[in-house]
């Protein structure tokens, strides 16, 4: 057996690394093809030396080929697929194996699959030729061929060879840089959702929102947030179309509110923060896109909602008071970025417990009915909006469902992008330094303010004792560097519920995670001591929700109570 | 908060009124130290006057309870309003301590 080796070892299986991370391209293809343009290296399989010996005699000196061959057919996969031929010339008759069965065994094999197999026989019968090529061979030759003859037969079939495996190398590459690409439109899209708001509840008010993309990519983005202590501002802007293009604007404008940062622009002035955006995203900078925006200020002490839009759907307020009507907001203004200069309008209402506030897109509510007997439109979609939750709070899940069976499917034509605010009562605000003592003051502002709304003994009491719990928590725990710190009290009743959030600046401490729950079953030396006070709040409150926010705890009690007993909201 | 104690050799009624939490707690902890050093071994805590008990105030009474079991003594509750019992029943006090109605009844509890 002669070998001229090149290493070549198995190239053909996985011609480049599935890990690369550079984009696709043909120089870079063909830089990873395992052989070179014109290279012909032959493999043959005869039982006889003497013909191999012929054959490679014949073959020597050609520029380019390397020349392998084996008498041994058990030895032949293998061997050939550690030489990684462009050509098998394959003899039929032999001893122990037909070269029939030679060239399944070839066609079996995921690096010699795609070879070219030259069959080399003595059979003149078209019998021969017609198994031959059933079995899967490229060409049929008689022994012994002239030398010109074999060489371009074999150099044809090489040639051939090289263009599938270029073919497969460029599939390859397409198929790693479009799943590259799919990748990082998802990575594009999991940072435009991070920068979505988490839920929000406070003595105040809550906030949640849903979000459904239509592509991999929106052009929706929106947030809210409080701007100080009694500011909370609410935004949700729409960038014509869709893609990387629109998500990258929406990104912009939506890093801009969630860090108010326009120069000399008072963020509690909607149509200022229009017409600054107005002026910064022209589209004339912005690649031809423009956006529509809703943008509110809800005003706590004043009960006051202060917004403007600018070429966005109005929002959409349901009252509590069944002698009010639900309100469309808006104002009449352009899209922004359209033109400079232009005037923004601001309007305000004003504001009750358990009103229910709607910012959202056309995306809502522009959707097919499931037998496309039209669009479904901003009527249909607020007329459900209005009706209250069947749950308490939410009206999010519901309306989404409604619009699911409208729709007949679970996605829809453009983003779904909806924020809902249900305003509370009015708060009363405490402060307190965190120190035991001033659970004293913590027990009379409580009870204060308990008679003062009406709320029956039972429910103030576990208010109190929740509070207590939790005020223990944050004096014991939150401070272990010492030093002083403010923990402030909001307190608001909405309809028949009392709701009281706690927030200090101590150490992160979420309650609710904390799941350890005492041993109630235990004899008394078995008892552990401590870990009661927050089992305590878990079991004497109906909702809790915690939240960490720029440096705080945010921890909010709420107590159901009888409504009759319900005054003075 | 307020501590009355009624002290008779191994036995001690304690009654306390007002709030037991973290501001008053240690009051309590103080005149259950105080007891155990001078060998009481019975104490019947009577919290009809009681407020409103939070875990620091649970907490007390459960190292004192501990103690007395460990000295071969016991303590019994009573008189707690229904605010009061919610909470030393979520805490499984209940499993642990005697209830009575007065004080009469709880000493019955721990020394029949």
């Amino acid at each position: 057996m002669s070998r001229t080796s090149v290493p070549y070892s198995n190239l053909t299986h996985a011609p480049f690394s599935k890990h690369s991370s550079s984009p696709f391209s043909l120089v870079e293809a063909a830089r990873q093809m395992p052989i070179a343009p014109g290279e012909l290296r032959v493999f043959l399989l005869d039982d006889q030396k003497l013909v191999a010996e012929t054959i490679g005699h014949s073959l020597k000196g050609e520029v380019g080929l390397t020349y392998e061959y084996t008498t041994t057919p058990e030895q032949a996969v293998a061997q050939a697929v550690k030489f990684s031929p462009t050509v098998i010339l394959q003899d039929l008759m032999m001893p122990e194996v037909d070269g029939f069965e030679m060239i399944r065994k070839y066609r079996a094999h995921p690096a010699l699959r795609e070879v070219p197999v030259i069959v080399m026989s003595t059979r003149e019968d078209s019998e021969a030729r017609t198994q031959a090529f059933a079995a899967g061979a490229s060409d049929y030759v008689l022994k012994f061929p002239e030398k010109a003859e074999l060489l371009a037969r074999l150099r044809n079939h090489s040639k051939a060879y090289f263009h599938i495996l270029e073919r497969n190398v460029a599939f390859e590459a397409l198929k790693e840089s479009q799943a590259m690409l799919k990748s990082e439109l998802e990575e594009a899209d999991r940072y435009v959702r991070s920068l979505l708001p988490a839920p929000e509840r406070t003595a105040s008010l809550t906030a949640d929102s849903n979000f459904i993309s239509c592509t991999d990519l929106g052009g929706d983005a929106f947030g809210y947030h409080w701007m100080d202590d009694d500011t909370f501002l609410v935004y949700l802007a729409d960038v014509c179309g869709h893609g990387v293009g629109a998500a990258l604007l929406s990104v912009s404008v939506l890093n801009v509110l969630r860090t108010q940062s326009l120069p000399n622009v008072d963020f509690r002035r909607p149509s200022h923060v229009l017409s600054a955006l107005n002026e910064t995203f022209s589209m004339e900078e912005n690649n031809q896109m423009y956006f529509t925006l809703w943008y509110g200020v809800y005003q706590a002490s004043e009960r006051k909602l202060r917004f403007a839009s600018g070429g966005h759907p109005p929002a959409f307020i349901a009252r509590s008071d069944p002698t009010r009507k639900a309100e469309q907001l808006a104002t009449h203004n352009l899209v922004i970025g359209a033109y400079p200069n232009v005037v923004y309008e601001e309007s305000e209402t004003d504001v009750s417990s358990g009103d229910r506030l709607y910012v959202f897109s056309d995306g809502v509510y522009e959707v097919d009915y499931h037998d496309n007997s039209g669009l479904v439109g901003y009527k249909t979609f607020t007329k459900e909006l209005s009706r209250p939750p069947r749950i308490y709070r939410s009206k999010l899940k519901e309306q989404l469902d409604f619009m699911r069976r409208l729709h007949g499917k679970k996605r829809f034509q453009d983003d779904y992008s909806i924020v809902e605010i249900v305003f509370r009562g009015r708060v009363d605000r405490y402060s307190y330094l965190n120190e035991v003592p001033e659970l004293h003051q913590l027990e009379r502002d409580l009870r204060e303010f308990s008679h003062r709304k009406n709320i029956p003994d039972e429910s103030q009491v576990k208010l109190l004792l929740s509070l207590d719990e939790a005020f223990t928590n944050i004096v014991r725990h939150g401070y272990p560097q010492g030093g002083t710190g403010e923990i402030r009290l909001e307190l608001s009743v909405e309809t028949n519920r009392v709701i009281a959030t706690i927030t200090d600046s101590g150490i992160p401490f979420n309650p609710i995670a904390y799941k350890t729950k005492p041993d109630l079953k235990a004899a008394l030396p078995d008892r552990t001591v401590g870990g009661l006070g927050i089992y305590l709040i878990k079991e004497s409150m109906d909702d809790l929700f915690y939240r960490r926010v720029r440096g705080r705890n945010i921890l909010t009690l709420e107590k159901v109570f009888e409504p009759a007993e319900a005054m003075g909201i | 908060m307020e501590i009355s104690t009624k002290h008779d050799s191994d036995r001690c009624t304690l009654s306390i009124s007002g709030r037991l939490d973290a501001a008053t707690s240690g009051e309590l902890e103080d005149v259950f130290e105080k007891q155990l050093k001078q060998g009481v071994a019975y104490i019947v805590l009577d919290m009809q006057n009681l407020e409103l008990v939070s875990s620091a105030g649970l907490r007390v009474i459960l190292v004192a309870g501990k103690a007395l079991d460990e000295k071969g003594g016991k303590m019994a509750l009573c008189g707690m309003k229904p605010d009061v019992t919610e909470v030393i029943h979520i805490a499984g006090f209940d499993k642990v301590f005697p209830l009575a109605n007065n004080v009469e009844q709880a000493w019955e509890a721990i020394t029949a």
